[in-house]
């Protein structure tokens, strides 16, 4: 379900002045930071635009505990442009869920508390979902309320930028027809095809490199891609996503088809493999990692980045297989 | 993270390595939820200095996991993670931060 932004009332700066002082935090919480904050929220998303998408928020503790489980709030402010300011005056809200990731690779779905709570991190990380709609380009901010399990109410606040339009293929429009490599591919190291395997090692998912993105959309069938680098991670996220695609391929190969993207050719001389590029690589930087679910037609119809999770990706791909 | 918090990590996976002697399941669980998370901020910030350092510990960090994902045997645990101590502290000092030594029983 969808769920939309509602306008609100009220002034950003007498929210973060009432944030500072608030009789939810009791004593034994963490201790609150110079602006009276006792959470630090990490932004999570990519590629913010105007319109409405998926927006993503890890929390920690200002001790950089992990706050997970449950529901969070999200107060959303427009700051202006780097010209010309505004008075960040509060424009909508909405509630987050949280979406967890399990810790290690092929793991279980780890237990989530119904409240929100300091994690051990033993049972995965995860972040905060909402769908938002950002209505202008320019930067945002957002306060994030939480009710934590033992510590009383939390806030903290972080900005971000909305661009006029995606830098990443998005949703409706042509997907990239990549020739990327495959287990058939004899012009290139194992580990360019998935960053685990090594000459000593195999490729852990041979049924994610049988078929090019190209070759998928030629099909008639919807194609899932994930591109990832589960040894090169900076997110800590690939190698559980590119896991969980490999189960689901399992159970969805005679409806669509897989492919698994491996980011670098040479993670040590930044060498990306050119189809990685045309999906992740924008102004010289990589973001990783994403998954994307084109449609029979060739056109994009969901894309993750960051996180994405079984419960996101089977129900699109299920809209999709039995359309 | 501060120094310390990078110094406390490399000291979650001298305990790591130490438990794998003998109880792997909880090397295992001590080292998702202390050690992972933290080394791929170490990777980081190893990879804006060297990306060759940063790749070896990466390396040997997945090693590490695919042992405690599958067989977990005391001997396959210990080597990887023998593999990944040097690498971590090798990570480490490329970005500044220093490291004791671990101190590690071994089986008779």
């Amino acid at each position: 379900m969808t769920r939309r932004l509602k306008p609100l009332a009220g002034l950003l700066a007498f929210l973060l002045a009432a944030a500072a002082c608030s009789p939810g935090a009791p004593e034994t919480a963490t201790p609150a930071g110079p602006d009276g904050d006792q959470l630090a929220p990490q932004i999570a998303s990519y590629d913010l635009a105007v319109g409405s998408q998926r927006f993503l928020v890890g929390l920690l503790s200002r001790e950089t505990e992990l706050v997970g489980g449950g529901e969070v709030n999200f107060k959303f402010a427009y700051l202006g442009t780097r010209t010309q300011q505004t008075s960040g005056e509060v424009v909508a809200e909405a509630k987050a869920s949280y979406l967890p990731i399990p810790a290690e690779a092929d793991g279980p779905e780890p237990d989530v508390p119904d409240k929100p709570s300091i994690l051990s991190g033993a049972g995965g990380s995860g972040v905060y979902s909402t769908e938002a709609t950002f209505d202008r380009a320019g930067f945002w901010g957002v306060v994030v309320e939480a009710d934590v399990e033992g510590r009383g109410l939390w806030t903290g606040r972080a900005t971000f930028e909305v661009l006029d339009t995606h830098r990443f293929p998005w949703i409706g429009e042509d997907a990239p027809r990549s020739q990327n490599l495959t287990m058939s591919s004899t012009d290139a190291p194992r580990s360019a095809i998935d960053s685990r395997a090594r000459e000593d090692r195999e490729v852990p998912d041979p049924e994610l490199h049988q078929m090019t993105v190209a070759d998928g959309i030629a099909s008639g069938k919807p194609t899932l891609v994930v591109v990832s680098t589960p040894t090169y991670c900076v997110s800590r996220f690939c190698g559980p996503i590119t896991d969980m695609v490999h189960r689901l391929s399992k159970d969805y190969s005679n409806e669509a088809n897989f492919v698994h993207i491996e980011v670098w050719r040479d993670f040590e001389n930044k060498e990306v493999n050119r189809a990685a590029a045309e999906w992740v690589l924008r102004d010289e930087s990589i973001l990783e990692p994403w998954v994307f679910l084109i449609d029979a037609e060739g056109k994009i119809a969901g894309r993750w980045d960051n996180v994405a999770t079984k419960g996101e990706l089977e129900p699109a791909l299920k809209t999709l297989t039995t359309s | 993270m501060t120094v310390r918090q990078l110094q406390d990590t490399y000291d979650q996976l001298c305990r790591t390595r130490a438990l794998a002697v003998s109880q792997v399941p909880a090397a295992r669980e001590l080292f998702f939820s202390q050690v992972h998370s933290p080394l791929h901020l170490i990777a980081q910030a190893a990879q804006n200095v060297d990306r060759s350092v940063a790749a070896r510990m990466l390396e040997a960090k997945n090693d590490v996991e695919s042992v405690f994902n599958s067989a977990m045997s005391p001997d396959d645990a210990g080597a990887a993670l023998d593999r990944l101590l040097p690498s971590t502290a090798e990570a480490l000092r490329s970005v500044g931060v220093t490291t004791s030594g671990c101190d590690i029983p071994r089986q008779a």
